[in-house]
């Protein structure tokens, strides 16, 4: 007997743990795009005021913790191990860093992407544009983000935990 | 010749030594333009390689010449050019963009002029005796003239790197050498250091106007030796008049295929007739140094 209501346990655990693991994701999603589009700003900052050397700026990211400085430093790997151009450099380090995250969607990380294409500019006025323009999107993509985790995010942990239930009922 | 070939795509590189692998020290300039194929320029011949560059090498060698942030160079890109490691200058050409009608940016590009700094030493030591004057112990003043790619302003660093240098025997000889260097064309400087070989006694003011930096030279490094590359203005000339007056010696250049021609000019038959007595000719032969009208040396250019 106990051990029936040991499986069931477990199964609702189960269940309820994988609800609860896609609501954080969605909580997640919308904290890196925000981190992303902050990082961006700041880049934008130290390249059109400062004319800082996108070198110092690739350091100076890379202290950031968590995901945004991953992206950084297999950045500038890309650039100085392997020798790439820049936009080839930042394209290859997001498609790299795609493969290891599940959080951000397809269509985030081609955003991403396209800030390597707006480095490349020989002047700051393009830089400025397009780098303001991606900055844009994402903070439009992060707003929806987490629309999406305030409407989800709730429905996913109470699905998860209720789907469990259901599972346990009609084992029963 | 390695810090230019550097910043090369790989394939330019090996088209580049394939073609000049025996005289590659004697390539002078390299012409990259999209869509046409490479130009290599030597002392007297010009060769196109069979290499056409694309978008690609573009964007390499404006990264390499930049360190990946080409938008940091727009104050020497407003300029036309880029002193790199090594004195090189990289010309740019292409579209640029205008602020109040001046140019603020390049936009793109669509041709650079990687011109080797050329450093001849030893190129000047014929004349440094006659230009020596031992009654009053300080240096002759001395005009360089000759037409472009004459060699004027490799003949000009090696006279102010003879000066400031001690040569045993003649220390006497070694004076504090200032040079105005308004196109970092004399000691091309890389983020202010001079890239080529000077004495101790050197002290260069990089991309300085010319005026501007005379003035500020000899009011703050009280130099004993004023060096000036390409004068021509008015200002120019009243400025080296009122600079002679103060001691100082004075070695410039001036664009001229001939003495007359120079003679020719406005206002540059005050600066003739003052206490400028030699005078350089320079052309791709070889220099002359004449006293006044009289001819005292001939160097001729070793290929």
């Amino acid at each position: 007997m106990s051990f029936h209501w040991i499986g069931a346990l477990l199964i609702v655990l189960g269940s309820g743990m994988e609800g609860f693991r896609r609501a954080y994701l969605l909580q997640k999603r919308q904290l890196l795009l925000i981190e992303f589009a902050q990082s961006f700003t700041w880049m934008q900052n130290e390249i059109v005021k400062r004319q800082t050397p996108i070198i110092d700026i690739i350091h100076a990211q890379i202290k950031r913790k968590g995901d945004t400085g991953h992206l950084y430093s297999l950045f500038l790997e890309n650039l100085t191990v392997n020798q790439a151009l820049l936009g080839e450099a930042w394209k290859q380090s997001t498609e790299q860093y795609g493969k290891k995250t599940s959080v951000l969607f397809k269509e985030d990380l081609e955003w991403i992407s396209r800030a390597g294409e707006a480095i490349q500019a020989y002047d700051r006025q393009s830089i400025d544009r397009e780098l303001s323009f991606i900055i844009e999107i994402l903070r439009s993509r992060h707003q929806e983000a987490r629309n999406r985790a305030v409407q989800f995010g709730k429905v996913y942990k109470t699905l998860g935990v209720m789907g469990g239930v259901l599972v346990v009922l009609l084992l029963s | 010749m390695h810090n230019i070939l550097l910043l090369l795509p790989e394939q330019l590189q090996d088209k580049l030594i394939e073609c000049c692998s025996a005289s590659l020290e004697g390539v002078e300039e390299i012409r990259i333009r999209l869509g046409r194929p490479v130009e290599i320029e030597m002392q007297k011949t010009t060769q196109e390689l069979d290499y056409v560059p694309t978008n690609y090498d573009r964007q390499y060698v404006a990264e390499k010449i930049s360190q990946h942030s080409f938008y940091s160079l727009e104050e020497e890109i407003k300029k036309g050019y880029v002193t790199i490691d090594g004195g090189h200058r990289v010309g740019i050409a292409g579209k640029v963009t205008l602020e109040d009608g001046r140019v603020k940016a390049v936009q793109t590009i669509s041709s650079f002029a990687i011109r080797k700094a050329s450093e001849q030493i030893g190129c000047a030591d014929l004349f440094m005796n006659h230009l020596w004057d031992p009654v009053q112990n300080r240096w002759h003043h001395c005009m360089l003239v000759g037409p472009p790619k004459s060699g004027k302003t490799t003949l000009l660093r090696d006279i102010a790197r003879h000066i400031s240098v001690k040569h045993s025997g003649t220390e006497e000889r070694s004076k504090k050498v200032s040079i105005v260097d308004e196109r970092s064309e004399i000691a091309a400087c890389h983020q202010g250091v001079p890239q080529l070989t000077f004495g101790t006694k050197v002290d260069v003011l990089d991309r300085c106007p010319k005026l501007e930096g005379m003035n500020m030279m000899i009011r703050s490094m009280s130099p004993e030796v004023l060096v000036v590359d390409e004068i021509g203005h008015e200002k120019d000339i009243e400025a080296i008049i009122d600079a002679m007056y103060t001691g100082v010696t004075m070695v410039v250049t001036a664009h001229g295929s001939t003495w007359k021609e120079l003679r020719s000019r406005p206002y540059m038959d005050r600066l003739l007739d003052s206490e400028m007595n030699y005078f350089i000719h320079c052309s791709s032969d070889g220099y002359t140094l004449y006293k006044g009208d009289t001819l005292v040396e001939v160097s001729k250019r070793v290929s």
